[in-house]
């Protein structure tokens, strides 16, 4: 029976709602030092002090999470935003917020995140856990230039099973081969991967696990941050924040993380 | 718009599988079903994003790898549905007309490549151009002509030169319906059964499906 309305991804509208406002002059290299934890609860963009347009961009992923925009019009709308539609931009530079290719970037890294944390935690359930225990990091969009995939696996310490990178869903692989610390797709910018499911006969073949043992199912604790209001999550994030990064970057007057002694 | 696809092995289920289903709670088989669906659907849709490249050449917007990865299920009281949250797939699957909507006149269909998954309004240099009641296009500005230049050596005047057409402007769009967006309902439900029933068997050989 088919449905002319979707479902809400509740999974991965829960990843959305926990994530907090983080305007910052801090760029990708530094960011990429908080930890993972941290990250899953922020929203921000390399070198972005703008909160309204972290704002406004962070609805249009929850809209485009929700099947209800495409990214060509959340695109033009972040434009509109920053007054930059039909500006002579090169699009493909990524320092550069008013293009194509960074725009870009900002609404396909957060969705995929969302709907990787979602397709992650249903394939934590405990029937899904025990049915397919297991999963394969596959190549599912060509790349003109492919980052070196076997190679990153081979030096996280994966196993291979004749061409095919394949590892318990539980096994820390995951977070070791992921540019963002996380253990669900996506696992670098751009990347043209993704997970599929191996099932327990398949993963019994391998060498795996056996018939009888059952995971663990693991999560990310989003549901224990739902419980705090939004205001309560923030300040919670902007303290540990605070801690993590004394001597290295301060919370200004207007809640934006900056660096101290100036920029990098 | 996106859709959502409701998955039932009752009516066809086989009387192993009935049985096993029966002796199961829901919320302890639906997420079977409703992952196998989705892996089914996810495996298919990115199938077609790679066998299926937009048709004008230009960078593409990976739009059915998108909705492989906004496929999800979620169990309901009476079953399980499988959801694509992904604007543009229902349209594709059923077909049909597409209208302008709020308060707009034309839908926009890109002409060329460069204009693919982008919208008009992306560009600076789109000259609007009629060409019949149910016609236009958005072209692209391609010069200037009769330019002179002044004393203080700026250059002035000069019509706008027209060049390619990067839109066509039509008042509606009808679309034929695509099944082929979507895996056969027949292969949805075996595969799903056929999980659904590995994952009972397993749990009688381990001694019950408590």
């Amino acid at each position: 029976m088919i449905f002319a309305e979707p479902m809400p991804f509740v999974e991965a509208v829960q990843s959305r709602a926990v994530r907090q406002l983080l305007p910052t002059e801090l760029r990708t290299r530094l960011l990429a030092e908080i930890p993972a934890q941290l990250r899953e609860r922020a929203f921000f963009s390399a070198g972005v002090e703008n909160a309204n347009f972290l704002q406004r961009a962070t609805d249009l992923v929850d809209e485009l999470v929700a099947g209800k925009t495409n990214r060509a019009t959340a695109r033009t709308e972040l434009k509109r935003f920053l007054g930059s539609l039909g500006e002579d931009v090169d699009e493909t530079d990524l320092t550069d917020l008013r293009s194509d290719a960074r725009l870009n970037l900002v609404l396909d890294t957060n969705l995929q995140m969302a709907q990787g944390y979602g397709h992650f935690i249903q394939g934590q359930d405990p029937a899904v856990l025990d049915q397919w225990p297991a999963q394969e990091l596959v190549r599912v969009i060509d790349a003109k230039e492919p980052r070196n995939w076997p190679q990153r696996w081979a030096d996280a310490g994966g196993t291979f099973f004749g061409t095919r990178m394949i590892a318990l869903k539980n096994d820390p692989i995951w977070t070791k081969i992921s540019a963002f610390g996380l253990p669900y797709a996506p696992f670098d910018f751009n990347s043209g991967m993704d997970l599929a499911d191996v099932d327990r006969d398949t993963a019994i073949e391998a060498g795996l696990i056996d018939r009888d043992t059952e995971l663990l199912p693991q999560d990310r604790d989003f549901n224990q941050d739902l419980q705090a209001t939004p205001a309560v999550r923030e300040q919670s994030l902007r303290m540990t924040l605070a801690e993590l990064m004394q001597g290295v970057a301060t919370f200004d007057e207007n809640g934006v993380l900056r660096l101290d002694g100036g920029a990098q | 718009m996106s859709f959502a696809v409701k998955i039932d092995l009752q009516d066809g289920a086989s009387p192993i599988l009935r049985r096993a289903l029966d002796g199961l709670t829901p919320t302890r088989i639906n997420p079977v079903i409703g992952r196998s669906a989705t892996n089914t659907i996810r495996e298919h849709l990115f199938g077609l994003n790679q066998s299926r490249p937009n048709r004008l050449g230009g960078r593409r917007t990976q739009f059915y790898a998108q909705a492989a990865r906004g496929t999800q299920y979620q169990v309901q009281e009476n079953g399980v549905v499988v959801s694509i949250n992904q604007v543009g797939i229902r349209q594709r699957y059923f077909g049909g007309t597409i209208r302008p909507r709020n308060g707009k006149k034309w839908i926009a269909v890109p002409a060329r490549s460069e204009a693919h998954g982008k919208t008009p309004r992306e560009f600076s240099n789109l000259r609007f151009v009629q060409y019949r009641p149910d016609l236009a296009a958005l072209l692209q500005v391609a010069g200037r002509s009769r330019q002179s230049i002044d004393d203080s050596g700026n250059v002035t005047g000069g019509d706008e030169e027209l060049g390619l057409v990067m839109y066509w402007l039509k008042p509606f769009v009808t679309q034929k319906p695509d099944p082929t967006v979507l895996p056969y309902g027949e292969l949805i439900t075996s595969r799903a059964g056929a999980d659904a029933k590995t994952y009972v068997e397993r749990l009688w050989q381990r001694g019950g499906t408590s």
